[in-house]
Parts: C-alpha cells; structure tokens; sequence
C-alpha cells in the first residue's frame, strides 16, 4: 500500500465525516477506512486528543454491558490511557452449584473487557501472579509487532511475579479480544482471556441504546472436580456465555423499541458456534475485523462465530418478551453431559428396576423419556456438579444449561434490574387446545387419558408418580425418591 | 510226678498281665480328652455300642458344628474304631509275652526185640532260656503296648483334623455359594437390562449376546460350586462314619467368625514336641530297640537251651528218672549278626525320632506362620477393601444418579463389591483350616476363649504310671 496516497485520502474522508456528522453517505461508508489500516504509524504519536478520563467515559461513547462481568477500570496520565491486568489463579463459579479453580484477570473469570476509543493512546500493564510464565495478545489489534504478545516470538514470557508494559495507539474500532499467548491450550482452558470494545472516534449509523458483550467459551470439568481438564480436545461439557452456565447467566434486559447491539467472540478451544436468537432476525453488522459495509450487511437469526473470531449483531427490540438466546448446538445448551450411557429412550423399564433393586434398593432406570425429567428429580449428585441442571420457569422446567441465556424486552421499563418472567398478552399464549376450537376447527384428537386425581390437597408429588399427593415434603411411597413442590 | 506239679504250679504263678482293653483304652481316653476335650468311645460292647447311637443320634439333630462333627467322628467311625483293636493286639503281645511257654511233654516206648519188659520213657522239658529273659520280653510287649496307644492316639487327632478340615471346607464353599447367588442375581440383572433395551431397538444383537455370556458362565459356576458342595458332603459324611437317615445331617452355611482373641503362641513348638503321639511313638521306638538290643545277643546265642526231667522203665523194669540240660554249643558267631541287627535298628529309631522333632517344630512355625498371615490378610480386607468397595458403589451411585454413568456400570461396581466379598470368605475359611493345621501340628485344640492356665501332660508321664503295678 502507497502510504503518501492512503494518508492524504484518509485525512480528507475523515475531516468529510465530520462535516457530515454521522450520516449514512454510501460514499463516506465505502471510503471508510477499516479495511485499509495503516500499520507503520509510529507508535509514540501520542496525545493526538486527550483521552478522557474515567468519570467522563460516557462522553465520547456508550459503555457496553457485560452480562456477569464488567470493564476494566483505567486512569488518564498526560492523555494516556492506563491499565492494569493481573492474571492469576481465583476460584470461579459457573453457576451456583459448580465452582472451580481457574485463570482470570483481575478476579475475574474471563477477565473483564478492556473499553477504548479508537485512537486511544494506551499502556496495559500485566503482572503474572500465575505460577508459569504468560502474555497477553490483543487478538485482532493492529499495533507494532513487539506489542503483539506471542510468548518466544514477539516477546520474553512474562515470569511469575513479573509486570510488563504494553504500549501502542488504537487505530481502529470494533471489537477485538485479548487471550494468554503462551501455552494457550492450557492457559486459555483455564480461562485467561477477556474482550476488548474499541468505540469509533465518529460513531456512524443509528445510536445504539444498549450494548452488550458475550466472550463464548468450552471447558472441560469432570463432575465431582474443581479443577478444568485444560487437555481436553472434543469432549467439553461445561459451555459458557461470559465463563458462566446457564441457570447462572444474567439476563440482557432491554426495553421494548431500544436499538441493540450484540458482540460476540469466540474463543473456544475447538467449537465453532451458532448462536441463535429467537423472536428477532439481526444484522451482522461487524467482524473482528472491521465494519461491514452496509451493502455487504446480511440478516441471519444465527450468527456463526468461528473459533478466534468476533461477530457483531443489530436489530430494535420491537417484540417484547422473554427470548432465548443460545448456542444452537444440542449439547452445547446441557450441563455437565454424560456420554457413553446405554440409550434407554422407549425401553420398557418394571423388570429392570426389579432386578436390580434386589441389589441395589435405591435404583430407578432412568432415560426412557429422555433427560426432561431428570433435573428435578433430586437424586445425590457428585459434589461440586450440575449435570442437566436448568431452571424453574414460570410455566414449567426450562431443560436447558451451558450457553444459553435470555433477552428480556419489556415495555416502558425504569430499570434495567431482571423484571422477572414475561406474562403473554391473553390470546398469545399457547396453551392445551379447548375443546371448543378442536370442534370449530374439525380436528380429532383421541382424549388423553384422565390422570388420577391427586388425592387432597397436598402441595408435594413425586416426579414419577404423579398420582402422590402429600402435605408435607418427603419421600414417594412408591419408589422412595424424594417429593418436589407440585407445579402450580 | 511230685516234682512235676511243682513245675507247673511255678509257671502257673509266674507274673502275668491282668490288663484288659478297656484299662489299655484308659490312657488313650484321658490322653484325647486333654487335647481335644472331646470323649471318645471304644465300642465293644452292647452297652457301648447303645451308648454310641444314642449320643450320636442327639449330635444329630442340630446343626453339626466343629465340634459335634469331631464328637460324631470319634464316635462313629468304624476306621478309627478298627484302630482301636490295635491295642487288642499289642494287649495280646503283652499277655503272650508274659506267659512261660508250655513244656514239652514227649512220650516213647520201646519193645525189646530179646524179651523183657516193655521200655517206657515219658519227659518233660521246659525251653528254660525264655524263661531267664521272660521279665525282659514282657517289658518289651508292654513298650510295644505304649507305642500301640500313641498310634491309637495320633490316629483319633488325625481323623479329629481331617474331621475339621473337611467341614470348613464345606461350609467355606457353602457360604460362597451364596454371594455367587447374588453374583448371579447382578449378571442377570445386567442381561434382563440388555435384553430390554434390545426390546426397544436401541442396542445391537451382539451387544446382547455378550451380555447373555457372562450371565450363562455365571449359572455354570452356580452348577460347578453345588456338585462341589454334593462332593465335600459325601466327604463329611464318610469321615463321621454315616449312612442312609444319617446322611441328611444340616450345617450353618457360615464360616463362623476370626475369634477375636488370639491363639497363644508362646513356647509352641515345646508344646507340640510335649502334646504329639508320634513323638511319643518315636520315643517308645528307641525305647523298644534298646531293650530288644540287651536280650539280642544271648538270645540269638542260646536259643533252644532246654531244661527237663524224664523217667524211663527201662527194659530190667527198672525205673530211672533224672533232669536233663540242652544248651546250644556257641561255635558260631549267631549272636554277632544279631547284635549288629538290634544295634542297627536302635540307632535308626534314634535318628527318626530327631529327624521327626525337627520336622514337627518346622511344621509348628509354617503352620503358625499361615495363621497370622491369613489372619493380617483378614483384618485388612475387612477394614480397608471391604469399605472401599463398597463407598465405590456408592459413589458410582451418585454419578449414576446425575446420569454420567450408566446402569452396566453401577452393576459392575456392584458386582466387584461382591467378588471382594468372595475372597473374604475364602480367606476366613483358609484361616480356619490353617487353624485346624496348626493344631494338628502341635497335637491338640486350641480353645476359642483363651483359658488362664494350661496344664499339659505328656505321654512319658502317663506310660512311667502304666509301668507301676
């Protein structure tokens, strides 16, 4: 690339933006300059703005929201941004009932995400409180190459108990990562990395209201462990939106007509991921590296997010409701999966349990109707696990976990505080068909069998026999399991 | 003639044994007693032999123990019973050797072909060499008669163990039999498991097979373990001396419990060199040749040696009577072979008593030896593998429940739970043959509560009292 040429045009389009404020000119758009990055800019042009401080943020960009985490405090020195990361060891919870010992920053697992403005001069400090060496890469980012953080290449590991400086200009805007480039196969299973939003100088296009980060990420947590298996290869079984599971997600809560924003990077081991939003189609609007041009801006209600990539995505929250959001991979939205098991589904089960219970009195086949039933059923577990763990809904038990959480659109809120559930508008909501349509609408259904009606009015049954009935908790009479609270 | 009943009257009122089989049997009665504290009965008579049904027939109706099975053993069992004529025989000895041999009474007569009286000649001889040595020889039957007690003895504690050994055996294996009921009861259960989920088509053919296999093998253990049990009953059985009703004796099918105090090893190999009969055997054996060594060398030398009277009418009418002296000449060296022969034979039972003290000490060690070593093995199976086995189960359990693993292998935690268990009772019933062993080795029963004082007899005692009477 010609430098005279590209510097001269890039000064000329930029001064035109800002004449033109933050108009959609297709021609200010193509001529935008992400993909023609100039890379040999000196990287001690500092002071070319001042970078404002920290109480002052929101005023050159809207913060983003990240669900369970949050950004990385910075001070202002002489028009430089500062920051400090300090990678260790902490003890993590993915949700309540799995905690586990892992790597993150500043007590954080992922680390939190680090905010700039695009031509931010920035010093990121990193001290090692590991007990093996580290770096930090910032995935994505154009900055000179002894800046770039590869262990043995671009740089000396850092050792335990050493702080290394990293300083370079942002020359660009979009949403980018930072990850442990030295033994990352260990390092990064066990959790060092975190996302970095560069916010433009010029924001173009409609204003976005809310602005959320998701980091997706795999782990490896054998049930009854506190420890990630960093040597795992294929078979993860703990999935992450922001290093937690799902019942332990937080909810993104928008209110209804708001303009949103999603970013997303992967920085799994091994797994691609779709991520999929019900209720909505979104824009991909970004990649890791740079803006799309409008042209090239194409709709999805899934959004690939290949391993070591970032995706940003778009829409206006019109549809109110709660909206599942998750990685579309079936075994990506189960908690702590056993593989290997007997395929039981459909399989006749009185003798089995017969047999074995001459054995082995607390036994009970499980898996003929699949794993519905099975989070609810409170057998003992391995301490320290959730396998198949999901959550109480307000209709029933939401069977799912790992990467998966939930968009919560509500009309004229005060607060972006979790609203609780969604009531659907009466006629919006599905429901056992009355007889009165089935007859209206021609259709024969044969009548399902009358259930017994339970006996008084206790509030306790059995997940298995739904026939029982009882006052107060305790165990089945018929097959001994312990009694849940009777679904209203 | 006079002179002739005189003679007799002497050989009438030589010393002899009035000794019966049940005064020989006393000794080997209090002997058993002492080490086996069981009685034992020698059935020889219409009483005794009542005697014998009727306890027996009590035994009988329980459960046989250890200890019943011993009492029925020694009372019932024609072989050991046929041992016990032996001492019938050696009482014999004693008698026989006690007893003068009978004179010899020759009669002649002589016609003269040139007339005269008819020539008549009647004599009396006495083979008097016996006579000298007759003291001696009966010493030496009534050492033979110690010897035939201790055999008599030594066999009674071998069929006592052997009587022991085989019911452990049998209620070892019996009681195994039942955890591989329950062995059986968990390859089934994973077989009905397989064939169900087969039913619904969510497992392949082969699959299924596989599990049928262990589940078949397992039924054909089952078989093997019951003809083995058909085959130590009839073993039993044969040793308590039983037939037709007597055979539908019943036993506990467990191994009773490790007695929780120990067996006293202290100064055991001198107990055992004290308490065993073939010791005692050996001893009497050296004591034998020793004597049959003192009487060898005259005996060979002047055997034949007569004394006797004889009249004759001689052909005039005339009667002529006097005593007669036969007496080998000692040209020959006879007696040296037989000297060499006694002395020979006295050095050997010299040397077989040592050879079999060491072996008996040996014996004693290994067998205590086997009895701690089966006794440590025990106690850590029970607190270590035991446990362990089974908070596996449980925990499989736990992970079974958060379906990470499945059912296949929650019964095979299960079944290797009960595999241990197998080899516990394997172990308790070595213990307890290695306990039988060990008795046997130092020839007598150790009690299950250990007493405050033993007193221990020893067969030399016993035989010094026999001597005197």
């Amino acid at each position: 690339m010609k430098k005279q040429n590209l510097i001269s045009r890039r000064d000329m389009l930029t001064s035109t933006a800002l004449t033109l404020g933050g108009g959609a000119l297709l021609l200010t758009r193509a001529g935008s300059v992400s993909a023609e990055m100039p890379w040999d800019e000196a990287s001690n042009k500092k002071g070319e703005y001042a970078a404002l401080p920290p109480e002052q943020a929101g005023g050159n960009y809207n913060p983003v929201i990240t669900p369970n985490g949050s950004s990385l405090p910075f001070k202002v020195v002489n028009g430089v941004k500062v920051f400090h990361l300090i990678a260790e060891e902490l003890e993590h919870e993915f949700a309540p009932g799995l905690r586990a010992t892992c790597w993150g920053y500043n007590g954080q697992v992922h680390g939190p995400t680090i905010e700039a403005v695009e031509g931010d001069h920035v010093r990121i400090y990193v001290t090692n409180n590991l007990y093996a060496p580290t770096t930090v890469h910032w995935h994505g980012v154009i900055l000179p190459s002894g800046m770039d953080g590869v262990g043995g290449l671009s740089q000396k590991a850092i050792q335990p108990g050493e702080t290394f400086l990293y300083e370079f200009t942002l020359k660009q805007h979009g949403t980018l990562m930072y990850h442990s480039h030295h033994d990352e196969m260990t390092q990064m299973a066990l959790g060092l990395m975190g996302m970095i939003v560069i916010h433009p100088r010029e924001p173009k296009g409609p204003k976005v209201d809310r602005d959320f980060v998701l980091m997706t990420s795999e782990w490896k947590i054998d049930p009854g462990t506190s420890r990630p298996d960093p040597n795992e290869m294929t078979d993860f079984n703990v999935l992450t939106f922001n290093a937690r599971v799902y019942p332990g997600t937080d909810p993104l809560v928008v209110k209804q007509g708001e303009r949103v924003r999603i970013r997303i990077g992967n920085l799994s081991a091994m797994d691609h991921h779709p991520i999929h939003l019900h209720g909505y189609y979104f824009t991909v609007v970004a990649t890791d590296g740079g803006d799309i041009p409008e042209a090239g801006r194409w709709p999805e209600t899934t959004v690939l997010v290949p391993v070591g990539a970032t995706r940003t995505v778009e829409f206006v929250a019109d549809n109110p409701g709660d909206w599942a959001m998750h990685c579309h991979m079936t075994h990506h939205v189960m908690n702590q999966m056993g593989h290997g098991l007997p395929n039981l589904v459909g399989v006749k089960s009185g003798i089995i349990d017969k047999k074995i219970q001459n054995l082995l009195p607390s036994y009970m086949t499980m898996g003929q109707n699949g794993m519905g039933d099975m989070a609810e059923m409170g057998m003992e577990t391995p301490k320290n696990s959730i396998p198949m763990v999901g959550a109480r809904g307000p209709h029933d038990y939401i069977t799912m976990g790992g990467m998966f959480t939930i968009l919560k659109v509500r009309e004229g809120l005060t607060s972006y505080e979790d609203p609780g559930w969604y009531t659907a508008p009466a006629g919006t909501q599905a429901t056992t068909a009355r007889d009165e349509d089935l007859l209206r609408d021609g259709i024969k259904v044969k009548k399902s069998p009358k259930r017994a009606a339970p006996k008084g009015g206790g509030t306790y049954t059995c997940p298995m026999h739904p026939e029982i009935s009882s006052a107060n908790p305790g165990n089945c009479p018929k097959c001994g399991m312990t009694l849940v609270p009777k679904r209203s | 003639m006079k002179h002739l009943s005189v003679f007799f009257i002497f050989l009438l009122t030589g010393c002899s044994s009035t000794l019966t089989n049940q005064e020989a049997f006393n000794q080997v009665e209090i002997d058993i007693s002492e080490r086996l504290d069981t009685k034992v009965l020698w059935v020889n008579s219409k009483e005794t032999e009542d005697e014998m049904s009727k306890k027996v027939t009590e035994l009988l109706k329980q459960e046989l123990t250890p200890d019943s099975a011993t009492k029925i053993a020694l009372l019932n069992n024609r072989g050991v019973q046929a041992t016990f004529e032996e001492l019938g025989v050696a009482r014999a000895e004693v008698m026989s050797a006690a007893l003068f041999p009978n004179p010899l009474l020759s009669v002649s007569s002589r016609f003269p072909s040139g007339g005269g009286r008819t020539n008549f000649e009647f004599g009396i001889t006495e083979n008097f060499f016996t006579l000298l040595f007759l003291p001696l020889q009966k010493s030496i039957a009534e050492s033979g008669l110690e010897a035939a007690k201790s055999k008599v003895s030594n066999e009674v504690l071998a069929l006592a163990s052997e009587v022991k050994t085989a019911f452990y055996e049998l209620q070892g294996t019996l009681q195994d039999k039942e955890l591989l009921k329950t062995v059986l009861a968990a390859t089934e259960a994973s077989y009905v498991a397989a064939r169900q989920i087969h039913a619904a088509g969510n497992t392949t053919d082969l699959e299924l097979q596989n599990e049928q296999v262990m589940y078949e093998q397992t039924k054909l253990e089952l078989a093997k373990s019951e003809t083995e049990i058909r085959q130590l009953r009839e073993k039993l059985t044969t040793l308590l001396g039983l037939w037709g009703e007597g055979t539908n004796w019943t036993i506990a099918e467990r191994l009773p419990e490790i007695p929780a105090t120990e067996v006293d090893f202290r100064e055991i190999e001198k107990t055992a060199l004290t308490s065993r009969f073939d010791l005692a055997s050996a001893k009497t054996q050296i004591e034998i040749t020793g004597k049959t060594l003192g009487i060898a060398a005259p005996f060979a030398v002047f055997q034949g040696s007569e004394l006797g009277l004889d009249t004759e009418r001689d052909v005039d009418g005339q009667w002529v009577t006097g005593p007669n002296f036969a007496l080998p000449i000692p040209i020959f060296p006879q007696g040296t072979a037989a000297s060499a022969r006694a002395e020979a034979q006295y050095k050997a039972a010299l040397f077989k008593y040592y050879e079999l003290a060491v072996q008996i000490r040996s014996e004693t060690r290994a067998a205590r030896d086997k009895l701690i070593g089966h006794q440590k093995q025990i106690e850590f199976m029970k607190k270590v593998m035991l446990p362990l086995r089974h908070s596996v189960v449980q925990q499989t359990q736990i992970h079974y429940n958060g379906m990470l693993l499945g059912l296949f292998a929650l019964i095979s935690a299960k079944q290797a739970e009960i595999e241990a268990g197998r080899s516990l009772v394997s172990e308790i019933k070595e213990y307890w043959k290695a306990r039988t062993m060990l008795e046997r080795a130092v020839g007598r029963v150790f009690p299950l509560e250990r007493p405050e004082a033993t007193t221990i007899s020893s067969p030399d005692k016993t035989s010094q009292s026999q001597h005197e009477h």
